[in-house]
This record gives structure tokens, sequence and C-alpha cells, in this order.
């Protein structure tokens, strides 16, 4: 629980009063998700992410390591709007998150979108160069 | 006030170390500061961590040790606290940071792997180091180490705390008897003795086990779940890994911080922080097991005030707060 209030104080956004988080796969790991961020921020409503509900202060995607990058920057730009203070990818198999605040997301999702073109192609080379 | 500059991981699916540290330092009114081990890498850190399969090769130490200097000199801490394993920084860096800035470098050996590779180059170097395992403090000093002493593994109470909880959540995850950890041989062999019981495993690589198949929970591990487990269980089973010889891991702490009974193999340190039959239950092999689970499941009163008992204990002695008191003695900074 401390990692996730470390990260959130890390992106220097305000204390959310809302969170909407949409968890991929099993509804079991979705509730554990839940309850997770419920307990790290125990004065915020934590909720299931709905399209039909009003905009959250956060709206955190929670995927398996598995899910690819451009699924994960197209999810944050689709949901942008219906954030009012940043977006949260949890990485739940590598116990990862980061919070971006909508102010940057564009220019944060640009960089990391590149980042991850590079590595591929490193990998890329680094596979095939004794073949 | 003392500056503390903590160096190490934070993407884990164990306990939140680092963090619980940091926390700790600032109550003990340290300023405190952490660099994560494994993620918010520079740019270029981050790209050959990445391009190397999140592996810390050659070139990923040389640009983090230099990234963790660079740290230090700019805030000027007293202290540069490694923990962990120190997989990232370099002996040069070491020295380096004793040398020119003055810091004193601190390394808490959590894994007993500081003989491993280049680890084992920078033992003489560490201003001083806090092991885990109190059977590496003989080898550390032969091996050139100035200060070692043992630090053992801790739990904040304040990340235990069943409130805000849904209470049908957190009932799906009552049993008996519960075991959280990965799946090793000899964890299995106890484990199979078990499966008449209404037992309940959690953690990773079980599917090698069969026979045990109805027995494993495929849930994934988050820091709640963990505590929902722990509390909900009447018994939790430890087994300790071949790689701790003496010591224990945080498990059994976590445990006691929910006020969980722990059935644990032996290890002398284990015994030194909880006091056997009647803060922990130790066992010496499945058969004892068996028996001693079967007379306290029958006397769940006993068991209740077993937990309560670890509980207290772990409160009075066995906290983050304590640990760091410790360290800060030992490195006269209070």
């Amino acid at each position: 629980m401390i990692y996730l209030r470390h990260r959130y104080q890390l992106s220097g956004l305000p204390e959310p009063a809302t969170i909407a988080v949409q968890a991929e796969g099993a509804s079991e790991l979705a509730n554990e998700i839940l309850d997770e961020f419920a307990h790290a921020f125990p004065k915020t409503s934590v909720a299931f992410f709905s399209p039909k509900d009003d905009i959250a202060d956060v709206c955190v995607l929670a995927f398996r390591v598995s899910m690819k990058t451009t699924a994960r920057l197209a999810w944050g730009s689709r949901n942008l709007s219906r954030a009012r203070l940043g977006i949260g990818f949890f990485c739940v198999d590598e116990r990862s998150l980061i919070f971006v605040p909508c102010s940057v997301f564009t220019q944060w999702a640009v960089a990391f979108w590149a980042r991850s073109i590079a590595v591929d192609i490193v990998c890329f080379f680094r596979k095939y160069r004794y073949v | 006030m003392y500056k503390v500059l903590i160096v190490g991981a934070t993407t884990v699916n164990s306990a939140d170390i680092s963090l619980s540290l940091k926390k700790a330092f600032e109550k003990q009114n340290c300023e405190a500061r952490l660099i994560s081990a494994n993620e918010d890498f520079p740019f270029l850190i981050d790209f050959v961590y990445h391009a190397a399969g999140k592996k810390v090769n050659d070139k990923v130490r040389s640009l983090f040790s230099r990234y963790v200097f660079d740290k230090a000199k700019t805030w000027n801490p007293d202290v540069v606290f490694l923990n962990g394993s120190n997989v990232f920084v370099s002996a040069t860096t070491i020295k380096d940071l004793q040398n020119k800035l003055g810091c004193k470098v601190v390394l808490w050996e959590l894994n007993n792997r500081c003989f491993v590779g280049y680890q084992a180059e920078a033992i003489s170097l560490y201003d001083h180091i806090f092991s885990l395992d109190s059977y590496l403090l003989p080898v550390l000093r032969v091996s050139g180490a100035k200060n070692v002493h043992t630090l053992f593994a801790c739990a904040d109470p304040q990340e235990y705390s069943l409130e805000n909880l849904d209470a049908t959540q957190v009932a799906k995850f009552k049993s008996d008897i519960s075991f959280i950890g990965s799946a090793y041989p000899e964890r299995a062999e106890i484990l199979r003795q078990l499966a008449d019981y209404d037992l309940r495993i959690y953690g990773k690589s079980w599917k090698r086990y069969p026979e045990l198949a109805s027995r494993v929970s495929d849930q994934f591990i988050m820091d709640i779940t963990k505590l929902k487990i722990f509390s909900n269980s009447r018994i939790s089973i430890n087994i300790q890994g071949a790689h701790m010889i003496n010591g224990e891991n945080f498990r059994v702490f976590e445990a006691a911080a929910c006020g969980g009974v722990s059935f644990s193999t032996y290890k002398p340190d284990l015994a030194q922080c909880f006091k056997p039959d009647s803060e922990i239950i130790i066992f010496d092999d499945a058969r004892d097991l068996r028996e001693k689970a079967d007379y306290y499941l029958a006397h769940l009163a006993e068991l209740q005030a077993i937990g309560q008992a670890a509980r207290r204990r772990l409160l009075a002695e066995h906290t983050y707060d304590h640990r760091v008191k410790t360290i800060l003695k030992y490195l006269q900074l209070n």
C-alpha cells in the first residue's frame, strides 16, 4: 500500500477525491486491485471504471505485463478527457505504477512510445545478431 | 538533521522495504531520499536497462553508479544506504562516495548474495554491513568487512490494518492453513503432507506439482491480498528457502503484524525474534507439523493467544522504527 501512495506523491498531483480503476482480466484480480487502491487512499472514493460514470480525478488502468504498450497508451489517450488530474498505469505482474498528470500526458506518451520503439529495435537486432 | 540516501528496489512483490525504511528514517528526524533501483531511471539508463531485458549488466551498473554518485554530490548525504543486494552500485563508486563526498556507505544484505560476482569486491569497502542472516557475520569478517551486524527482518504495523475493507471480500480468504510463497521442492514435500487439511497455497510456479493443484489459488498476490490471507488463516506456514542459513525472511513478521500465527521451520534468528511455542510455533518436519496443527486447530483460543502475543512482540521490538534506531546507533548518528 505504501508503494501506491509513494507513486502518487511522486507525480506531484493533489490528493484525489475520486479514483476510477479499470482492471484487465479476472474479476478476482480486479477486486484485489480495487481494495488495494481503497486501502492506500482511505479518504478517496475508489470505484471501478465505468464509461457511463462522470469523470474521476484519476483514472487508472491495471493491466498484465502482456498488454502491448500501444494499447496502454491508446487507453490513456482515449480516457484523458475523463480524468481531472491524471492517468495511472499499473502493471500488476511487475507491481509497477506510474501516475501521469493530464497536463503533460501527451508529451509523456510520445516519449514513452519512442523509448519502447527504440528498445524494440535494439532487442530485434540483438536477437538476430548471431544468426 | 542527518541525510540518508536510500538505494533499493521498489517494484518488487515483497515487503516494501525501501519505502518503509525511508518512512522510518524520517520518523527518526532524518532527511531521507530514495533512489529506486528499478524504476524512475533517467532516459539513458532506462533505455539501456530495458534494452538489456530489465537485467543489470555492466553498462547499466556503470550508468546507475554514476547516477547515484551525481545525486549524492548534489544532495550531500551523510549516509548512502544500500538495501537488498547491491547489484547496482560499483565498488569504484562506493570508494568515490566515501573519499570524494565523505559519505558513509552502508549495506543491508537481505538475500545472502554479497559474495556473488562483482558484489564480493565491495565487501571490504562498506562502512557497515547489516545482514539479515546472522550466519554471514563471521564469513563477512574474514572477508575483510569492517563493521558487521545482524539486522533482523521487521514489519510496518500501519500497513497491516483491515480498516476500510469490505468484510465479504476479506472472508473469501478464510482457511485453516495457508502458505504464501513460490514453489520449491522442500516446500512441496511438506505441503503435500497437509493435503487433507483446509489448506490454501498462494504463489508462483505451483503448477509443477499437480497433486497440490486443488489447493493452489492462482489469485494474484497484491499487498492487500497478503494482509487478507494472514489475517484469515488460522495457521500461516513458513518454510524458509535454502538460501538463508540462520536468518528469517519478512513473511513471519508480516503475519505477526496481522495477528496471524506462523508455524515455521526452525531458524536460530527466528527463535531470537519470537519465542517458540508462545509467539510462534516451530516444527521439525511434516509429521511434527501435522501433530501441532491438529492440536492447535482443536484449541483455537490458544492459537489466537499466540497470534496476539506475536503481534505484541512485533510492536514492541520488530518494526522498521526499531531497525532504523539500531542502524543509527551503529552509525553513531543518533
